[in-house]
């Protein structure tokens, strides 16, 4: 538990670093924060258009799609702040820096997370943040204490299984040339596909995003009981109240993978 | 004139050395077109009628593989090279060689067109043809279409030069370029189809120029627009924007002598 803590306290500082260096640069990061936010905002701009065409999405309402795209973009983004080295980890193959990192004294995963801290990416998580008030604001939700902790263990949860996923995409690089765009696919192309009720796809397309990939986890099924909707015929209703355990469970086998990948790396490196 | 078909031709022979990308990039346009042609069939599923705003649930889908597959030829997401090479300086020696620098960078945005034409589009479309029943275009139509495909090719690039251009002035690209690059996704008709939008937005989305890289070919290919006069948006485009990337052209290069004197 204690590696835990240092790993923590050690990220803050290596963070606050990174922060401050950002901010000589305030106006630069402020227009990068805006077009972020344009960026995506684009994005929920298209589906409030479908809804001027089309009444209902298979029964879910605006306001109700909105929902589901708030909280996934909300913890995608979090997410983001978080991987941007991931994202970029087969520079670090390449350029031999892996090496560096894995010399030093202190957790390669601590080492990666707080390589840099792209601050435009709040311009996505305030938009995520607007439309879930649009969402919630347009919606009659009974609130009560366990909702409202659902909702929060969602958001962790969701944060939790991105952070894994790009974790594993950035290991993979490790046996194979670079998969950024294959990544791309379970992350950005993750936080588009569950934007929408996961009802709408195939079977076989479905069950890959609950039991492969629990991307299921990070929105759609809790949002069935926070909104009282019925969901998938074949499912139980209360796998919606299970979250943060798939998405602990989810981190933890991608961080033995990630260890695991490592192991290999400097066995092959002498 | 010989000189911009070998830059072309290199632009090609580059993209063709990177297969493993190529089919990544295929498999990521086709996971989109997954995407999108559910949401139309949970979209159609609730309404009763058979078209809407002019689209038929088999043209919505079309829609989808074919968007897919436009922007990987029209590269509707602004490649920032030129702008990196302003940033590095590499542009004033390009100023200085002799040829004529826009219709270089044209060249190889040309190139790179063609080739994803082939080896992006096409393979995408496929996939959306044979599981998803996307249409093909009656015989007559294609020489139209490929008119405005070309028309598209040419107004996209434009507009992307032209925002690289500004690079010269504000020497930080990101947020010009991402903000040009989202007004043209969703103008162009690339998120959701123009017919679809209200009309104070359609009819915005119709006196920008971005329409003319995705929507009209696309009106094309699904047959919703057939005589020869909807080639007239691109053609005004092409030329007016031309012409502004020309002047804009002169301006910078104006503005490197000027400081680089």
């Amino acid at each position: 538990m204690t590696r835990v803590w240092e790993g923590t306290a050690l990220y803050f500082r290596l963070v606050n670093a990174q922060l401050r260096g950002k901010l000589q640069y305030k106006a630069n990061t402020l227009i990068q924060i805006a077009s972020h936010f344009m960026v995506t905002f684009v994005d929920f701009a298209g589906i409030a258009v479908l809804f001027n065409r089309f009444p209902t999405l298979q029964g879910w309402s605006l306001n109700e799609i909105a929902f589901l795209y708030g909280v996934a973009s909300i913890s995608f983004s979090l997410a983001m702040l978080l991987v941007r080295g991931f994202e970029t980890f087969d520079r670090y193959i390449q350029k031999g820096e892996l090496d560096r990192v894995l010399t030093r004294p202190l957790s390669p995963f601590v080492q990666i997370m707080a390589a840099e801290l792209p601050l435009h990416r709040l311009g996505r998580l305030g938009q995520g943040l607007l439309v879930l008030i649009f969402a919630i604001a347009g919606l009659k939700v009974q609130w009560d204490v366990a909702k409202i902790l659902l909702l929060l263990m969602t958001l962790l949860a969701g944060i939790l299984i991105f952070v894994a996923l790009f974790t594993l995409g950035a290991v993979s690089t490790i046996w194979t040339v670079s998969t950024a765009e294959l990544t791309n696919i379970f992350t950005n192309g993750g936080a588009y596909l569950t934007s929408f009720p996961l009802s709408i796809y195939q079977e076989w397309f479905r069950d890959f995003f609950i039991f492969v990939v629990p991307l299921a986890f990070i929105n759609y099924l809790p949002t069935l009981i926070i909104l009282d909707k019925s969901g998938l015929a074949d499912w139980p209703l209360w796998v919606g109240w299970l979250p943060l355990p798939v998405g602990v469970v989810f981190m933890g086998l991608s961080l033995w993978i990630w260890e695991y990948g490592l192991k290999k790396y400097q066995s092959t490196g002498s | 004139m010989r000189l911009y078909y070998e830059v072309g031709r290199k632009a090609f022979q580059r993209s063709l050395a990177y297969k493993l990308a190529t089919l990544t990039g295929i498999i990521v346009n086709s996971f989109f077109g997954y995407i999108h042609s559910y949401i139309f069939v949970a979209v159609y599923s609730t309404v009763l009628v058979s078209t809407v705003a002019g689209f038929s649930l088999a043209q919505a889908i079309s829609y989808a593989w074919l968007t897919q597959a436009l922007i990987t030829i029209t590269q509707i997401w602004f490649d920032q090279e030129i702008s990196k090479t302003i940033v590095s300086g590499d542009a004033v020696s390009d100023f200085s060689k002799p040829f004529d620098y826009q219709t270089f960078w044209f060249s190889k945005f040309a190139g790179n067109s063609f080739y994803a034409c082939i080896f992006r589009a096409a393979p995408t479309y496929l996939v959306g043809f044979l599981l998803f029943g996307a249409q093909l275009p009656h015989l007559s139509t294609w020489p139209l279409f490929l008119m405005s495909l070309l028309l598209s090719v040419i107004v996209s690039f434009l507009i992307g030069y032209i925002f690289n251009l500004t690079t010269f002035w504000t020497l930080n690209p990101t947020g010009m370029l991402t903000l040009g690059a989202t007004l043209q996704m969703f103008f162009s008709g690339f998120i959701v189809p123009i017919a679809y939008m209200p009309d104070w937005l359609g009819w915005l989305a119709n006196v920008l120029p971005f329409q003319a890289v995705i929507s009209i070919p696309m009106q094309v290919w699904l047959g919703q627009r057939q005589s020869w006069d909807v080639l007239l948006p691109q053609l005004l485009w092409s030329i007016v924007l031309w012409g502004a990337a020309r002047w804009l052209t002169g301006r910078a290069m104006r503005k490197i002598t000027i400081q680089g004197g």
